[in-house]
């Protein structure tokens, strides 16, 4: 009896209907790159708090978001609820992520944003290379009427991504990642409210940082000419571009490490170049079944240990990180 | 206990923690429903149907009627190439769990990873999915929360990119450079 009462919320909360299309299966509609275009801008235009869960595989855990827009820009606060206690507070362009069990604040700030266009309204046209972007049909989450608009991958190189969207606001409520028709990761909101007053309060870290070992993750990088870097993606997957080339200072490492990052205008997928030290990456002979979104793959060039990492499968990754060459090391040969 | 369900479910227990469980289960009706609707949970996030029957008679007699075996097969040789590791999100108490793969390639990527067939073999083929748990670098977190950055997650839901922050325990922390 138990598994009946229980499935009803699950499946809604699932979403289970796949919704059906009226339009050209192989061309983006262009009312639904609009709806895009509404979730980018709608985190700068609202209030809101609730709280949401992330599930991926077996996985799920509930946290709570606050996010307020003012005179002092876009702030936010989320409080994971499942779990050990972690806290992510967000100031415009810096964010400081809390682990009070490991009394550690890691924080950073961005700046590189500017140079990224994925999801603004130019690269729109490279979205559609790679994604066929549709209208669903219109559900509700967390009482709220949501147009569902689906990203549908043109290969298997990346993901497909589904995402709810709120009519009135276009705040994003749901999102599923999709790998065929399974999900692979999402997030949905299970409680909010919008655009109500939010008290200065809630948007304070609950933790207290002066006793807190700061591990800062130092994001002040400069930006870097193509090839500058001397490494390089040699073969990229069909529709990705790199988008920037950094070097990188993060705590605790006296060199700076090599940054290159991969779009398809949609999926980002990052490279990491660092000596490599003995014992780093120590692999294991054991293999495991994928779970989520996120894949990571590293191996060894030159004394260097490559990490790739993205939301992409693990071909995509695997591709990528092999792909990686250092133009030194290469010329040397 | 609970945890435990749950990690034994995603492949995360050690062999000693396995066969407890399993006991406690085999003890406890509670845990069996607990089993049950985990896997009900499971199912239906990854959007497979549900069936409302319980076929656990039915396997149970196949299995009694199974032949024993001795010598089990020994594991494919790939494995001594490619690792795939996972992040065991419940036991390092992540939100979400990453599949780690890693090569040792001698400085010079192994050809034959690119291939779909032997990637999927080492990501999906049963034989060589032993359960446990790796712990992640620590530097991974820095990297998971600079690729944040350009992740659409973080465009688009306007939230930081704490799905993939993961707690890392003190004995797994890298030394300072």
């Amino acid at each position: 009896m138990t598994r009946r009462v229980a499935i009803v919320p699950l499946l809604l909360l699932s979403g289970l209907v796949m919704p059906s299309f009226a339009q050209d299966p192989t061309s983006s509609s262009a009312e639904a790159q609009g709806w895009l275009q509404r979730i980018v801008a709608a985190p700068r235009l609202h209030n809101y708090i609730g709280t949401f869960v992330y599930s991926s595989g077996g996985h799920m855990e509930t946290s709570r978001v606050v996010h307020k827009v003012d005179k002092e820009g876009e702030r936010e606060r989320i409080e994971v609820l499942d779990g050990s206690p972690r806290e992510v507070i967000r100031n415009n362009d810096e964010v400081r992520c809390y682990f009070p069990e490991r009394n550690t604040v890691v924080t950073e700030k961005r700046g590189l944003r500017k140079f990224f266009p994925a999801l603004l309204p130019e690269p729109l046209s490279k979205l559609n290379d790679n994604y066929i972007v549709k209208k669903g049909e219109r559900e509700r989450i967390s009482d709220y009427e949501c147009q569902v608009i689906v990203l549908e991958s043109r290969d298997n190189m990346r993901y497909s991504q589904k995402l709810w969207v709120d009519i009135s606001t276009g705040l994003l409520l749901k999102a599923a990642v999709m790998d065929g028709g399974q999900v692979v990761e999402q997030f949905v909101f299970t409680q909010l409210e919008i655009d109500g007053e939010i008290d200065e309060e809630l948007l304070k870290p609950n933790y207290l940082t002066k006793s807190a070992k700061l591990h800062i993750t130092n994001l002040v990088s400069s930006k870097m000419e193509k090839g500058e870097l001397g490494w390089q993606v040699e073969n990229l997957p069909p529709g990705f571009m790199k988008v920037i080339e950094v070097k990188r200072s993060l705590s605790g490492r006296t060199t700076p490490i090599s940054h290159i990052t991969l779009s398809d205008g949609l999926a980002a997928v990052s490279v990491f170049i660092e000596p490599a030290e003995e014992g780093d990456f120590q692999p294991v002979q054991k293999s495991f079944p994928r779970q989520g979104a996120m894949n990571i793959y590293t191996r060894t060039v030159g004394g260097n240990m490559v990490t790739t990492i993205g939301e992409v499968p693990p071909a995509t990754v695997i591709q990528i990180g092999n792909s990686v060459v250092n133009y030194k090391v290469k010329w040397a040969e | 206990m609970k945890n435990k369900i749950s990690a034994l479910m995603d492949g995360e227990l050690d062999n000693v923690d396995i066969a407890d469980t399993i006991a406690q289960i085999k003890k406890t009706e509670d845990l069996r429903n607990d089993w049950a609707i985990y896997h009900l949970i499971g199912d239906t996030l990854r959007h497979l149907v549900a069936v409302p029957i319980d076929i656990t008679l039915q396997v149970s007699k196949k299995l009694s009627a199974e032949p024993t075996v001795l010598a089990p097969h020994l594991p494919s040789e790939h494995k001594g190439k490619v690792f795939a590791f996972s992040v065991a999100a419940s036991m390092m108490t992540a939100v979400a769990a990453v599949v780690w793969m890693s090569v040792q390639t001698m400085d010079r990527p192994l050809e034959s990873i690119a291939d779909k067939s032997v990637l999927q073999a080492a990501v999906q083929s049963e034989p060589t999915v032993i359960p446990a748990s790796i712990p992640v670098p620590a530097q991974i977190n820095d990297y998971l929360l600079v690729h944040g950055e350009f992740s659409p997650r973080v465009s688009m839901h306007g939230v930081a990119p704490y799905p993939y922050i993961y707690t890392v325990s003190d004995s797994d922390k890298r030394s300072t450079r």
